[in-house]
């Protein structure tokens, strides 16, 4: 299907407009243009959820092979927020069956850095044990907006709120991590 | 406004300037929020700077990525004709009167079925995979699903008709039935408590729905999911059963990296099995895969390296 699209640049068409292309003509380098665009990032949000890489690639694999199944039913709106909303309910679904406790793992702090108790690194371990420690809400939306960098809008729709709601929580979450973390800021000033 | 408000705006650059100029006076004016503000500016900036880093396994995003391309362009071959059969009623009904007309055409010329029988096979023959499952030692034949067996899921077997993959998972069908074959091997390998994972029964049925939508590429994909399981369980027999399965499902929608990674599955079985002349062909198979078709097996060829020391 690509080869008809002759010299396209794919990399400069919109999440939406690859994915319609994908959608509505099965074209494939849409397909791999988008998924590259995700993949990392929807790698790293299965990661989170599900604690290991066996249970993250599983479902990670899943959601893909979903994503094209479930084409149709994107008519609108962000591609991102779709994608992500499918991913969550995905990562809930999986961790309800396989009744797993999220908890922050530290497989997720770069292998470099476990070597280094610079004061940099404490401080980064701190800010990760008190995001661990967030209202569960509160950590979701800022997990979306920091490491999944989504937007506010996005947020909303992925988590079903009102974009103000989705800023507050973002704000509380980072109000809370603050408190947490003024007596170790003040020792380092 | 209150301090909690332009501070959330601040952060979010959505203060105007009147608000800005607020915030700035207020900073002056209350030394405890100029320092909230500045903690909460670090924070902001180290969120910024610590996203997790995960190790992300390239070569299986990569692997993924083609296998999904592959449905799609699958997808763009067969939709296509489809879509556009269907959306025409009138090529429905030209499609019944051609049918009717071929009907009464057989069935004038060739009135003793003779030559309608020896048509028969040759449309069987496009029906049956290109691939028959590979058995492998250890997985008694009888034990496999009639449509593995015989690579054809819709073809009768001995007047019993197909036989599909059961929704209850085998460790649950194998109590129940101390004469079904697979019973014996569970109990050899002392399987108890198998359906622990209550994901299994949502992959038997998505497997399920999927034979039966004929999609090779999302069975492929559950069923060595369920077969990497089954394969953590130590239960060997559903293990060797369902990658089996994935094996003949990717070799039908030609995914070579599914066909290498159930290799790959079935020699961890096999090793574990203790079957280590099994286990070093499946390695070299998914190795040799991997390298004619030029994806990255270094998994399988390591596994390899290490089973021959």
């Amino acid at each position: 299907m690509s080869s008809d699209r002759g010299t396209m640049t794919y990399t400069l068409l919109s999440d939406e407009e690859l994915f319609a292309l994908v959608r509505d003509r099965e074209d494939e380098q849409a397909y791999r243009t988008l998924y590259r665009r995700y993949d990392k990032r929807l790698y790293s949000y299965c990661l989170r959820a599900m604690g290991n890489p066996d249970d993250a690639q599983d479902v990670f694999q899943t959601i893909s092979l979903t994503v094209f199944d479930k084409r149709r039913s994107f008519v609108d709106g962000s591609f991102a927020a779709w994608l992500f909303t499918i991913t969550r309910n995905m990562c809930l679904k999986a961790l309800r069956s396989r009744k797993h406790k999220v908890e922050f793992n530290e497989e997720f702090i770069a292998p470099e850095e476990e070597s280094t108790h610079s004061q940099d690194f404490l401080l980064k371990r701190a800010l990760h044990t008190a995001i661990a420690e967030l209202p569960e809400e509160f950590r979701e939306a800022l997990e979306l907006r920091y490491f999944d960098d989504l937007s506010y809008d996005d947020i909303a729709l992925t988590l079903s709120i009102t974009v103000s709601l989705a800023k507050v929580r973002v704000f509380r979450a980072k109000k809370l991590i603050t408190q947490k973390l003024s007596p170790i800021l003040d020792e380092l000033k | 406004m209150t301090n909690d408000e332009l501070l959330a705006g601040f952060l979010d650059r959505s203060l105007n300037e009147d608000q800005l100029i607020e915030f700035e006076a207020r900073k002056q004016a209350q030394p405890a929020f100029a320092q909230e503000v500045n903690e909460m500016l670090t924070v902001e900036n180290l969120l910024v700077e610590s996203a997790p880093v995960a190790s992300v396994p390239v070569d299986y995003l990569s692997s993924v990525e083609h296998a999904v391309a592959a449905k799609v362009a699958a997808g763009s071959a067969s939709g296509g004709i489809l879509s556009t059969l269907a959306s025409n009623v009138w090529t429905w009904i030209t499609g019944a009167a051609i049918i009717a007309a071929g009907s009464y055409f057989v069935v004038s010329n060739y009135g003793d079925g003779s030559k309608t029988q020896n048509a028969l096979p040759r449309v069987a023959q496009r029906a049956a995979p290109r691939v028959q499952p590979d058995l492998k030692p250890g997985v008694a034949k009888d034990a496999l699903p009639n449509s593995l067996v015989n690579g054809n899921r819709n073809t009768p077997q001995n007047g019993s008709g197909s036989v599909p993959l059961n929704r209850t998972p085998i460790s649950m069908q194998s109590h129940n039935d101390p004469s079904h074959p697979i019973t014996q091997n569970a109990r050899d390998v002392g399987m108890h408590t198998v359906n622990a994972d209550g994901a299994l029964d949502g992959l038997l049925k998505d497997l399920d729905k999927c034979r039966a939508a004929r999609d090779h590429v999302q069975c492929s994909h559950i069923a060595l999911t369920i077969g990497k399981k089954y394969s953590k369980q130590n239960a060997f027999t559903q293990a060797e059963q369902y990658l089996n399965l994935a094996l003949t499902e990717a070799q039908a929608a030609r995914l070579v990296e599914f066909e290498i990674e159930a290799n790959g599955e079935l020699a961890v079985v096999a090793q574990n099995d203790g079957r280590i002349n099994d286990a070093r062909q499946l390695y070299q198979k998914a190795a040799t895969l991997g390298i004619s078709n030029g994806i990255q097996t270094d998994k399988w060829s390591k596994a390899l390296e290490a089973l021959d020391k």
